[in-house]
């Protein structure tokens, strides 16, 4: 049918455009930080590496580098391992309240982070822990955790349910079924959800920019830069961030893919 | 350890099942407790003393500015509700049944690259896009077209919202729309339904679930964004989230950025409420 | 005498409301062959879980070798299980997967690594050891998960329909493999299945279940002839059920065979049927169980008891045999089964009249509740 077609290509017009869209500010984001111009206006000036050097001898950027390093590995830790207990509690075992249970797990993506940011921000000054790296650490931990827990668990969603008890079956205990049987079967799940922490982690601004004190992370150290002397050194950082996450979230995608066909079902 | 005894609490369990309850409840539920106790502190000396009074409220309710930003804001995020779930929509559409599933998920994920960029980052692009002497207004003006005010208004502030909402909305749409029964849509066109009365009266009633759920998301995204309305926007009045900020960061008034915050919390669950009420209402749609 | 090996005594199982296992007492001889037979639902695999430990009794007492072993953890039992999913473990290798249950018992690995390459090449897939799981074929998953469970040398062997999976020609191998291997080992299995033909064909004696109690235990013989209840008898075999009432004792005391009982006449819809049964009070309700393979057909009547006009309503073979679907006047089904060249011979065709008939001594009696 005709009219099929003229919908198919404007279905895919569209599509076309909405990516434009979506990815008309990295793009440009990336063609700027090769410019030379100390504007961003176009006719372009020539291609240049000058603001990659700049940043590459900044020591602020440095420290903040190193700190983001930093909160975005003990998050990613930490993250998925809270999140890897709470999907195996989901997982394993029915209880009064479960329901309870798991909306305390997964809420905090549903609360803005400007709220969070200044709900974290008083309780760590009451309770004597700002203006640390720890304290963005853990603010980090509860965003991230909701993320993992529901790689991990779908991850376990694939197991055999009988694998565990098999594994008790054989003379196991508990603890031993879990070293020996449940982590290797989700350690797929466990990388690429330490992988995705940590993206999500190096990205995060709000929270970081409120409890951070001195520790800057990258993303504040950008936030500053759009607050003062906007100069296109932003561009470089921003890529660098860019290039940095986008390796670790195909990363977590090949991890999970490439390990998901064989070990999805032994029936 | 056996299925029956899953009731019973054991060390082994309760290794799994505390650590959340007491991570949120430290480091999740205690924060959110405490702001709401600060909103009732005062503030002495520029140093705040902890107590039970409704002065930050009343102050607060009692000032236009106030009122001011709470409208605007409630308005830009409804607006950026509206707009993203119908420019999503078609994407949606699309990818759910006009690409084979291969394609969708290549497509998905393509979707999910933006939220590992900086968006703070990308707020910056779009600055730098649409400036009077930016990338936009240079294409136009060669068509003769322009300059056009398009930073500090409306406009921009949407279109930062955008950035940060749109691939969440397409995606979650595209989900709903994925899962809704074929057999459905096939039986409308055989009972001669054209294509729009199928969208309307199959798809969308099928699909409402997952596409209140997208636009709730955008709201919350909208509604507690501060980077759009401040540096696209041009932030006259500021939005919630920038009182906020301005309340903490320069007057030190964290009670009052406390009132604010509760205010934010309150308008998101009487929506989220609202959204799920209607998501899950039985009522025919016509 | 000394206690069985394994001894349910009262068990009842209740899942919250529901009750999986009511009030089951039965024990299991050292090195028989037992079946657990059901329909899904009935709570054969709940009380294989509570042997395994998987499940705790709510009431009663499982004892094995005389200790009550209701609550001892699952992994001090030695007592492993053929999975119905055979929860092979998919990130190890076939090797790996037999070798599991040694490791856990704290076996060396020089040692584990060869007794477990022993049960490989007992069960045939020896060559196999480095392969991964989802690189075998079903069978011989199959082999993997019997080597993984008895590669411990437990005294019990618990198997949860382990063959539903295969297909039908490799199943019939199967049993051969186990039921060879439960003769050489000699030692006990507890075999669940729905499947008639599995249970029949391997089991020293067959537990018959339903809705959580047991209907009979029996051997396989005994069960098919002799069903206990009605539901066993529908159950199990293709038997012919009629319902009736015991409406006197039989005049025709010269046509009695005392071995085979007093004759009672049974008023039943199909009409007056004659039976040779124990003393059955005048005025009891009965089932008549008839094995299909015990009725007769004929074209024409003749003087034989217990016979009824009928119309042929379908015929099915299956391999030799054949088995007729006919009618009665009253709309009542019949099965008859017969061999395939006991009635090549004769030309039938659907709708045609005929007579069945059987002997009284072919109706097993089972009295009514």
């Amino acid at each position: 049918m005709r009219a099929d077609k003229l919908i198919r290509w404007f279905l895919w017009g569209y599509l076309g455009l909405v990516f434009l869209f979506i990815f008309a500010p990295i793009v440009t984001s990336i063609i700027f930080s090769f410019n030379s111009d100390r504007f961003p206006t176009i006719p372009l000036g020539s291609f240049t590496w000058k603001w990659y050097q700049t940043i590459y001898n900044d020591p602020d950027v440095w420290d903040a580098a190193k700190t983001s390093v930093i909160v975005a590995l003990s998050t990613s830790c930490l993250a998925t391992f809270i999140g890897f207990c709470t999907a195996y509690t989901d997982f394993r075992y029915q209880f009064k309240g479960k329901n309870s249970y798991l909306v305390l797990a997964l809420l905090p993506p549903t609360i803005p982070l400007i709220i969070l940011a200044l709900a974290m921000l008083a309780w760590f000054s009451k309770i004597g822990l700002s203006g640390q790296v720890w304290s963005i650490v853990i603010a980090h931990t509860v965003l991230c955790a909701p993320f993992a827990m529901a790689v991990i668990r779908l991850r376990l969603q694939q197991m055999d349910p009988d694998l565990e008890s098999a594994a008790w079956n054989l003379g196991a205990s508990e603890w031993s079924a879990m070293r020996y049987v449940i982590v290797p079967f989700a350690m797929p799940a466990i990388v690429s959800s330490m992988c995705l922490t940590m993206a999500v982690s190096f990205d995060e601004f709000a929270v970081a920019w409120f409890v951070s004190g001195l520790n800057k992370t990258i993303p504040v150290i950008i936030l500053e830069i759009l607050q003062g002397n906007i100069d296109p050194q932003i561009n470089a950082i921003g890529t660098f961030v860019f290039v940095t996450s986008i390796t670790l979230v195909i990363l977590a995608q090949l991890i999970f893919m490439l390990r998901t066909p064989g070990s999805a079902s032994n029936a | 350890m056996p299925s029956s005894d899953k009731k019973r609490l054991d060390y082994y369990a309760l290794t799994w099942r505390l650590p959340v309850i007491v991570w949120q409840v430290l480091f999740f539920v205690g924060p959110l407790v405490f702001m709401i106790a600060m909103s009732f502190f005062l503030v002495k000396n520029y140093r705040m003393t902890e107590a039970f009074e409704m002065k930050n409220w009343v102050k607060m309710f009692g000032k236009d500015y106030f009122w001011d930003s709470y409208f605007l804001t409630l308005l830009l995020a409804s607006m950026s509700t509206i707009v993203a779930t119908c420019l999503a929509f078609p994407a949606a559409y699309g990818l759910a049944f006009k690409v084979s599933g291969n394609v969708r998920r290549w497509i998905v994920f393509l979707l999910i690259i933006p939220f590992f960029t900086s968006y703070l980052v990308r707020t910056f692009s779009w600055y730098v896009i649409l400036a009077e002497s930016g990338v936009v207004n240079n294409i136009l003006g060669v068509i003769g077209l322009g300059p056009y005010t398009m930073l500090n208004t409306r406009f921009g502030t949407l279109v930062g919202y955008m950035t940060l909402t749109l691939p969440l909305v397409v995606i979650l749409q595209t989900f709903s729309l994925a899962n809704v029964d074929k057999n459905l849509i096939e039986a409308a066109q055989n009972l001669g339904a054209s294509r729009v009365k199928v969208i309307l009266q199959v798809i969308i009633p099928s699909a409402k679930v997952g596409l209140i759920i997208g636009a709730v998301f955008c709201f919350i995204l909208s509604f507690g964004d501060f980077v759009a309305p401040y540096y696209l926007g041009g932030s006259k009045p500021p939005t919630l989230p920038i009182l906020i900020i301005d309340t903490t960061k320069s007057g030190q008034q964290w009670p009052r950025a406390a009132v604010v915050a509760v205010m934010m919390m309150v308008t998101l669950m009487i929506v989220a409420f609202t959204a799920i009420k209607l998501a899950y209402s039985r009522k025919a749609y016509r | 005498m000394p206690e069985s090996q394994i001894v349910f005594e009262n068990i009842i199982k209740t899942f919250g409301e529901a009750v999986a296992v009511e009030k089951m007492s039965f024990s299991i001889e050292q090195g028989e062959f037992l079946a657990i037979m059901g329909s899904s639902g009935c709570g054969k695999t709940t009380t294989l879980r509570m042997l395994a430990g998987l499940e705790i009794p709510s009431e009663g007492e499982i004892r094995l070798n005389g200790e009550r072993i209701n609550e001892l953890a699952p992994a001090k039992r030695n007592t492993p299980l053929v999975w119905q999913s055979l929860a092979l473990f998919p990130f190890l290798t076939v090797l790996e997967n037999v070798e599991f249950g040694l490791k856990m018992h704290g076996i060396e690995k020089t040692e584990r690594r060869e007794r477990a390459l022993k049960w490989l090449d007992r069960m045939e897939i020896g060559e196999f050891a480095e392969r991964s799981i989802d690189q075998l074929s079903g069978g011989q998953r199959q082999r993997v998960a019997l080597a993984r469970a008895l590669v411990t040398e437990p005294p019990v062997l618990l198997l949860d329909e382990p063959l539903s999976a295969l297909d039908a020609n490799l199943v019939v191998r199967m049993q051969g493999v186990l039921s060879k291997l439960q003769k050489e080992l000699g030692i006990t299995f507890v075999y669940v299945t729905h499947s008639q033909s599995e249970a029949f064909a391997m089991a020293d004696r067959v537990v018959i279940m339903s809705k959580g109690l047991i209907e009979q235990i029996g051997t396989p013989q005994q069960v098919f002839r002799e069903p206990a209840t009605r539901f066993v008898a529908e159950f199990v075999g293709s038997n012919n059920i009629i319902s009736g009432k015991v409406s006197s004792k039989h005049s025709d005391v010269h046509r009695t065979d005392l071995f085979q009982g007093v004759p009672y006449t049974v008023d039943t819809d199909l009409g007056e049927v004659v039976i040779s049964s124990g003393e059955l009070d005048l005025g009891a309700t009965v089932e008549l169980v008839i094995s299909s393979d015990r009725m007769d057909i004929s074209f024409d009547p003749s003087d034989l008891e217990n016979q009824f006009p009928c119309k042929l309503v379908s015929e099915e073979f299956v391999g030799s045999i054949v088995t007729l679907l006919v009618e009665t006047e009253n709309g009542m089904e019949l099965k008859i089964q017969k061999q395939h060249k006991d009635i090549e011979n004769i030309q039938l065709q659907t709708g045609q009249a005929l007579w069945v008939s059987w002997e009284r001594k072919s109706a097993y009696i089972i009295p009514g509740r």
